[in-house]
């Protein structure tokens, strides 16, 4: 074991002097011939997937670099993310992230988080969409006014999702939460078309799903979009009121509705290695910027039914340090407590 | 209808179409020969070349791809006792005493025969039921479901041979080792021992692989040889074979049912349906001991059911845009890029597609037989092969498999786990299969029973098709008991 110890160590000193070298070069001429690994927390085939898929020969234009696409299936991608954030400092790791259920397993203590997103180099935002809540036909509901009309009358609604913290579930967590309904979140579903089945079958009053996929499920109205969950309208379902418009929010209320719209800004976000030199920051965001703001590209990614809504890196990471900046302990542990057991 | 369906007809037969078709059929099959790569790995390789190609030619080209897959996986599982995608596990258990006992041709000639009769069931059911297709699906809610993985699970005993004790201990186990990682619903991480993989639950893929393929790979290596075919010629085995699918249609259509409705439901899962479909051909048979020894019922009725399956599966991926299998769900990913998107107006939309998709389905699954026939005797020489040269081709081959569903190495280290699992179970006699389904179905089970005490309270047990459920169970339960006495009384 011993030689091969030493040659390990070697290897690192090596590779250790090599990287200070490459420090004094500029970060362009760095990247130039090297390879850069774009990480996806998902397998093949999925959005995530196609993301990255479309933007890594494009990057590799701008950059130079070879740009490899690599599937890192696992743990909702949580897994994925702890690895880039442990990898070697070098700038050479760049994933894709979710930032919904990665800011909420990080607020929710996951089991498996081992990363703090405030600490994480953001590089930029290929996409985010809002989320809607839908109205199952069955339930008679056509409106988000009927439904709080209802729950003030002591009606349980309940809602459909998937885990407590990926997106369906929270959503409809933080609209109870925000506007004092009585609900009960039936989570367990494999999908979230199939937790869609159980909103049009009429098991659940609705859902709540991102604004393409309301769209998709809208189509007969078998499902009605009742309102968005955030301050902005959605480019797809421009029709459909935010929930600002739709009732009253309570003042103690909006605040739910502004956390999880803040989260929701994180989107499909572009993050590298904490401790990566400044200057390869730098221009990986810069590289980014360029691929994203592209016409050809955003056309190409919009006729894949793959939208783009690019956001800087410095804004995504404003975003972040937002959202994690200013949460004293006892809200943190009443957000827990709304998402995580609440209403279940 | 009509119209849909000529102009169908008349797609399909469209050069890009035909092409497509022609490609994606050796690449299927291939995959499916391969142990360990499958049908969902097919989709995803396949997936980057769709972009660019005409809509239903890009459609064509995947569906073929994944359709085939338990076709050239029957091969491997029968002449190598290995499967070769996981729904051909249940095919190794009378697949493969058949082909020690110098049957082999014969089982994979049925095997393919029972695939392609099962598969243009299966096309049939989905065009039968396209019209009425939404209030079908939107029976089966998650009491339903619940129900019908639990029927699964009372065939833990039928499956394969051996003591029904043991049947039910290698269930019991499998269904234990399916608690690792998120419960399902509480999202309470279980037995992960901090070890994030194990977050994610065992994975299905190294699971087969080890239970199956490790003790074949270390019996071969320690000095046994794969059985020659004795006797007749391969050609006038398989053609045996194919007979004596014709001669046992009734359980070629009940086990293709079994798929269809297996498929059509999106949570129970396609692998269960080879399982379930053998158990009851074992259950309804009046000899069922020979189960397992090595008959060719014990080969048909698993195949037919898996490649039907892929028909019902593709029913609610079209309606509602819910995937019905893991492999639907990439298809349904293609049908995006392709800018189609499926949901309660595709079929209203776009009914040729629709039409045009079930025909390639037909066709390719006979397609695909006839050209496995033709290179059955080719492929038969494998077991002309050294062992020497055989074990460490095939052991790559097969982590190889592992490794690529999800590009992680602990699947490679988990298949050999699981591999020590399979060689104990050989050893003291405990049936692998049945681990298996248990594995498969525990979480389903566990799932929707939640589910669907959360929706409806305890009270969902009196919905209809509940009743209807339970008392098929009780029928299935006590059938063989019963008609033992009966027959027993006249005597």
């Amino acid at each position: 074991m011993k030689p091969i110890s030493a040659l390990i160590a070697a290897a690192f000193l090596a590779g250790s002097s090599l990287t200070a070298a490459a420090a004094d070069e500029s970060a362009a001429d760095y990247y130039k011939n090297e390879t850069i690994h774009l990480i996806v927390g998902t397998g093949p085939g999925g959005g995530f997937d196609q993301y990255a898929r479309l933007l890594a020969p494009e990057l590799g234009k701008v950059t130079g670099a070879t740009v490899v696409v690599e599937n890192r299936p696992g743990g909702g991608g949580i897994t994925a993310i702890n690895q880039v954030a442990s990898a070697e400092a070098d700038g050479l790791s760049v994933m894709l992230i979710n930032g919904v259920p990665a800011a909420l397993g990080q607020i929710t203590d996951a089991p498996a988080v081992r990363f703090k997103l405030q600490d994480l180099p953001f590089l930029g935002r290929v996409a985010a969409e809002p989320w809607v809540l839908l109205a199952s036909k069955e339930s008679g509901y056509t409106s988000l006014k009927d439904m709080v009309a209802a729950g003030k009358d002591g009606k349980t609604l309940s809602f459909s999702g998937l885990g407590r913290v990926d997106g369906p579930t929270d959503t409809a967590a933080v609209v109870c939460e925000s506007l004092q309904l009585k609900c009960n979140l039936v989570v367990g579903f494999k999908g979230s078309s199939e937790a869609s089945l159980a909103a049009i079958r009429g098991d659940v009053t609705g859902m709540a799903v991102t604004d393409r996929s309301a769209r998709d499920y809208s189509q007969d109205g078998s499902l009605v979009p009742i309102a968005v969950i955030g301050h902005k309208h959605s480019k797809l379902l421009p029709d459909v009121p935010t929930i600002f418009e739709a009732v009253d929010v309570p003042q103690d209320g909006a605040f739910w509705i502004d956390f999880r719209a803040s989260i929701v800004d994180i989107g499909r976000a572009l993050i590298t290695t904490p401790g990566t030199p400044d200057d390869r920051i730098e221009y990986l965001r810069g590289a980014f910027e360029k691929v994203l703001s592209d016409p050809e590209l955003v056309k190409t990614a919009e006729d894949r039914g793959l939208p783009i809504d690019y956001a800087s890196g410095a804004d995504v990471q404003a975003t972040v340090d937002k959202i994690f900046g200013n949460l004293p302990e006892d809200k943190l542990s009443e957000i827990r407590n709304v998402l995580l057991s609440k209403y279940f | 209808m009509w119209d849909a369906l000529l102009s169908a007809g008349s797609q399909t037969l469209q050069p890009g179409v035909v092409w497509a078709v022609v490609c994606a059929l050796p690449v299927g099959l291939l995959f499916g020969l391969l142990p360990g790569l499958s049908g969902l790995t097919a989709m995803a390789v396949l997936i980057p070349f769709v972009y660019g190609m005409d809509g239903f030619a890009g459609l064509a080209f995947l569906l073929t791809a994944h359709a085939v897959v338990s076709t050239g996986g029957s091969v491997t599982a029968i002449l190598l006792g290995i499967p070769g995608s996981p729904p051909n596990a249940a095919t190794v258990v009378d697949g493969v005493p058949l082909r020690n006992a110098g049957f082999g041709g014969t089982a994979v000639g049925a095997a393919l025969t029972a695939s392609a009769v099962g598969g243009v069931f299966g096309a049939l059911v989905l065009l039968v039921l396209l019209p009425v297709l939404r209030p079908v699906i939107l029976m089966f809610g998650p009491p339903e479901t619940f129900l019908l993985s639990l029927m699964g699970l009372t065939f833990l005993a039928a499956v394969g041979a051996g003591s029904p004790a043991k049947g039910l201990f290698a269930g019991a186990f499998g269904i234990f080792i399916s608690f690792i990682g998120y419960e399902p619903v509480s999202g309470v991480p279980r037995y992960w021992f901090d070890y994030d993989y194990l977050l994610d639950g065992l994975r299905l893929i190294p699971l087969a692989l080890g239970l199956f393929a490790i003790p074949e790979l270390v019996a071969l290596a320690s000095g046994g040889s794969l059985e020659q075919s004795k006797g007749d010629l391969p050609g006038k085995q398989l053609f045996d074979g194919c007979k004596a699918v014709f001669s046992r249609m009734g359980l070629v259509l009940r086990s293709s049912a079994i798929g269809s409705i297996i498929g059509i439901i999106p949570g129970v899962g396609g692998e269960t349906a080879p399982f379930v479909a053998y158990a009851a051909a074992r259950q309804s048979d009046k000899n069922p001991e020979r189960y397992g020894t090595g008959i060719i019922e014990g080969v048909i009725a698993p195949e037919a059911s898996n490649n039907a399956k892929e028909g019902g599966a593709l029913v609610p991926t079209l309606v509602f845009g819910v995937p019905g299998s893991s492999g639907m769900a990439l298809l349904l990913g293609a049908f995006l890029v392709l800018g189609l998107q499926p949901g309660p107006n595709f079929l209203r939309d776009h009914l040729d597609i629709g039409l045009g998709l079930v025909l390639i389905l037909a066709v390719v699954n006979v397609l695909a037989a006839g050209l496995m026939l033709a290179l059955t005797p080719l492929l038969a020489r494998v077991v002309n092969v050294p062992p020497r040269l055989l074990v460490p081709f095939l052991l790559t081959l097969a982590l190889l498999g592992a490794y690529s569903t999800e590009n992680n190495m602990q699947d490679v280290l988990f298949t050999f786990v699981f591999g020590a699992v399979g060689l104990a179970c050989v050893r003291f006699g405990f049936n692998r299969a049945a681990l298996l389904l248990g594995f498969v179905l525990g979480p389903a089970v566990e799932r929707y029973l939640e589910i669907a005490l959360n929706i409806y309270g305890p009270a969902f047990i009196v919905r209809p098709i509940c009743l209807i459920l339970i008392a098929l169970m009780v029928i299935a339960l006590a059938a063989p008991k019963l008609t033992a006495r009966l027959r027993r009384r006249p005597a």
